[in-house]
């Protein structure tokens, strides 16, 4: 993808935004003033920021678990977000569901599932739907190398590749499932070099470099755009936080391991990268970071402030089953 | 005219994809071969490879892209072939299908049909002829439809597909070759609603399926014997129309349920529940519940005919409930 200097401002701002956003709430939880317990992508935002930059309107994104960067990068707001953790009324399923997963289809953003994997069937289904009302739209799924165990992960990979289906499967592996490293995961580090098994192109880029990401995110979107089916894009990359906040930094994987992959931050990259090309300065980076403070702050502030839910206005059964079906309550 | 049941659901399908460009078919095996049944049979000749997949063996892709193309503006018909199956794909039925319309406040709707063959009677075995309704009525958001007739099968499918929401539509594989007569009026039959089979004044059996026919068999036979039973076919096993069970049981004070389900959790004591708690004082005896054993469905057709409940089971325990209470034996 040729980027202009807008667009490369764009991405880092993208970036950013996730990073602040994900701290800010940790801090938060931490000094125990928010209930939000955050699952952050922190250190694999160029994985799910770059991935989502690539796609266009009307295109749709299955995020996982650690994907807030696909979430924010296609429009949802920092305040939705809150909202969504602080189980408000406003929040997106009205205090059904978690901030994680959550989803709005009106933006392309697939609404999640807790069970690992499970995503990636129904990211099929609506890239079957694209193909057969012949749209040129495409559909990006996530999933990490936990995932990539499932009967789901093949099922996905099968059908599509053997359907001809516009989706993209980009894998953030972060070398973890939860604390099992892949060595008691997989055989092989490797998991791109699956889809030669099912007829697919499969490929391996570094996920703490965007524009590697970017790059790779592409090609696989115009091809599926062009009707040349699926492609895997497997992103090593590395969880700089523990799997949740509960759980401590200090969560058995190795403090030499740690300290090597925080020396690769996706952002203090991009952030050189971009400085090294001269034509966006410091300054310009500092105004875009202090915006997305701002942002982040009022998004907090409105989302903190909003009513709680409270048990007598609660709508319980709205939607379980729908309006055409002859009745309101379950039975 | 006359048609089977098979040829009921073949029409609906067929009328309903002429009708709704929207409407789709995916499953193992539904294409050219026309499925294990012939349900599908033709269909994709007069519609094309594109409206009448034949998938992967996979019923995770299967259901996968049922939900995802349900979410995305399709009203996709997925087959499982045999319902036992659905074992394999069970986290898309339950943790997707069933609540994505109500975790997304209604943003996402579910215009998604599950159909698939089920029961016994075929010497099957344990993992092929499996009655499954009550593992489906525990999950809230789920709709469970199970025809018994050529007429309700066309309507009640047309029904199924035009639902916003997830519907398992369970066809009993005895009943394929069922006769009856039909009109393929392009009328959808409303979900949640039973129907009266028979009239009748000292008990009401309330049934489904096959099990219907048997009770209905029983019912008859008992009426020489003058005991006279109504006969209630749920067609819609979740939501049940506990409205009309009620009434009628309100009527005949006394109640039997014929089930093919295992007797334990069945779906029947969502029945005997509602008419417990809505008319104890007026019954003339406890609720009685037949079911099937509490064991797997074994292949010997001796052994399967002593599982489920056949016609004489039924007219010995519901002919003694009202001849002498205390129906269990």
């Amino acid at each position: 993808m040729r980027m202009s200097i807008e667009d490369q401002k764009r991405l880092y701002r993208c970036l950013y935004l996730t990073r602040h956003t994900e701290e800010v709430l940790s801090d938060l939880y931490r000094e125990k003033k928010s209930p939000y317990k955050p699952m952050t992508g922190i250190g694999q935002e160029a994985v799910t920021v770059g991935a989502s930059f690539c796609l266009s309107e009307g295109d749709f994104v299955s995020p996982a678990l650690r994907e807030l960067g696909a979430m924010l990068t296609r429009g949802m707001s920092v305040r939705q977000h809150v909202l969504d953790a602080l189980k408000k009324p406003e929040s997106m399923s009205g205090g059904r569901f978690s901030a994680h997963h959550s989803g709005d289809i009106s933006k392309g953003i697939i609404l999640g599932t807790y069970i690992v994997g499970s995503n990636l069937p129904v990211a099929l289904g609506v890239a079957f739907s694209l193909k057969y009302t012949e749209s040129d739209r495409v559909v990006l799924a996530f999933f990490g190398d936990g995932a990539s165990s499932t009967g789901s992960f093949h099922s996905a990979m099968n059908c599509s590749s053997t359907m001809n289906l516009p989706l993209v499967l980009v894998c953030n592996n972060n070398a973890y499932a939860l604390s099992t490293p892949l060595r008691f995961q997989m055989k092989t580090p490797d998991i791109y070099i699956r889809a030669a098994g099912y007829g697919m192109e499969g490929v391996c880029v570094d996920g703490q470099d965007v524009c590697g990401v970017v790059e790779a995110v592409d090609k696989a979107v115009r091809k599926a755009r062009a009707g040349g089916g699926p492609t895997l894009i497997e992103c090593k990359t590395y969880r700089f936080r523990g799997h949740s906040e509960s759980h401590d930094f200090d969560d058995g994987r190795p403090a030499e391991e740690l300290s090597t992959w925080r020396a690769k931050d996706p952002l203090v990259i991009y952030r050189r990268f971009l400085l090294s090309g001269k034509k966006v300065d410091e300054k310009a980076l500092r105004r875009i970071e202090r915006e997305v403070e701002r942002e982040v702050k009022e998004g907090m502030e409105y989302a903190f402030a909003a009513p709680e839910l409270s048990a007598d206005k609660v709508d319980m059964y709205t939607h379980l089953y729908a309006d055409n079906g002859g009745r309101e309550k379950n039975v | 005219m006359k048609t089977t049941i098979s040829g009921a659901l073949r029409l609906a399908l067929r009328d309903e994809m002429t009708r709704d460009e929207t409407v789709f078919l995916i499953g193992e095996d539904i294409g050219y071969y026309g499925g294990i049944f012939n349900v599908t049979k033709g269909l994709i000749r007069q519609f094309g490879e594109r409206r009448v997949v034949d998938s992967p063996l996979d019923e995770t892709g299967i259901l996968g892209i049922g939900v995802g193309a349900a979410i995305s503006g399709l009203r996709p018909v997925v087959e499982i072939m045999y319902v036992d199956f659905i074992t394999t794909c069970m986290d898309q039925v339950i943790n997707n299908a069933a609540k994505m319309p109500w975790l997304s406040q209604g943003q996402l709707k579910m215009p998604l049909t599950i159909r698939a063959n089920f029961g016994t009677g075929k010497g099957d075995g344990p993992q092929q002829s499996q009655c499954v309704e009550a593992w489906f009525m525990n999950v809230p958001g789920l709709t469970v439809v199970e025809p018994s007739t050529p007429k309700d099968a066309y309507g009640l499918l047309l029904g199924s597909i035009r639902y916003d929401g997830a519907v398992l539509f369970l066809e009993h594989k005895l009943l394929y070759a069922l006769q009856g007569e039909m009109e393929p009026d392009g009328r959808a039959l409303p979900l949640g609603k039973g129907a009266v089979r028979q009239e009748g004044k000292d008990a009401t059996l309330v049934s489904c399926g096959l099990m219907l026919h048997k009770a209905m068999r029983a019912a008859q036979e008992l009426l020489e014997e003058g005991i006279s039973l109504e006969v209630i076919d749920v067609r819609t096993v979740k939501p049940l129309d506990l409205e009309l069970i009620l009434e009628s049981v309100e009527k005949t004070g006394r109640l039997v349920t014929v089930e093919e389900n295992p007797y334990t959790g069945g779906w029947g004591l969502t029945v005997t529940d509602a008419v417990n708690r809505e008319l104890f004082g007026k019954l003339k005896e406890a609720p009685l519940r037949i079911a099937s054993l509490d064991v797997p469905v074994p292949v010997s057709n001796v052994m399967e005919e002593m599982v489920v409940p056949n016609v004489e089971r039924i007219k010995r325990e519901a002919g003694r409930l009202v001849r002498h209470g205390k129906g269990r034996q």
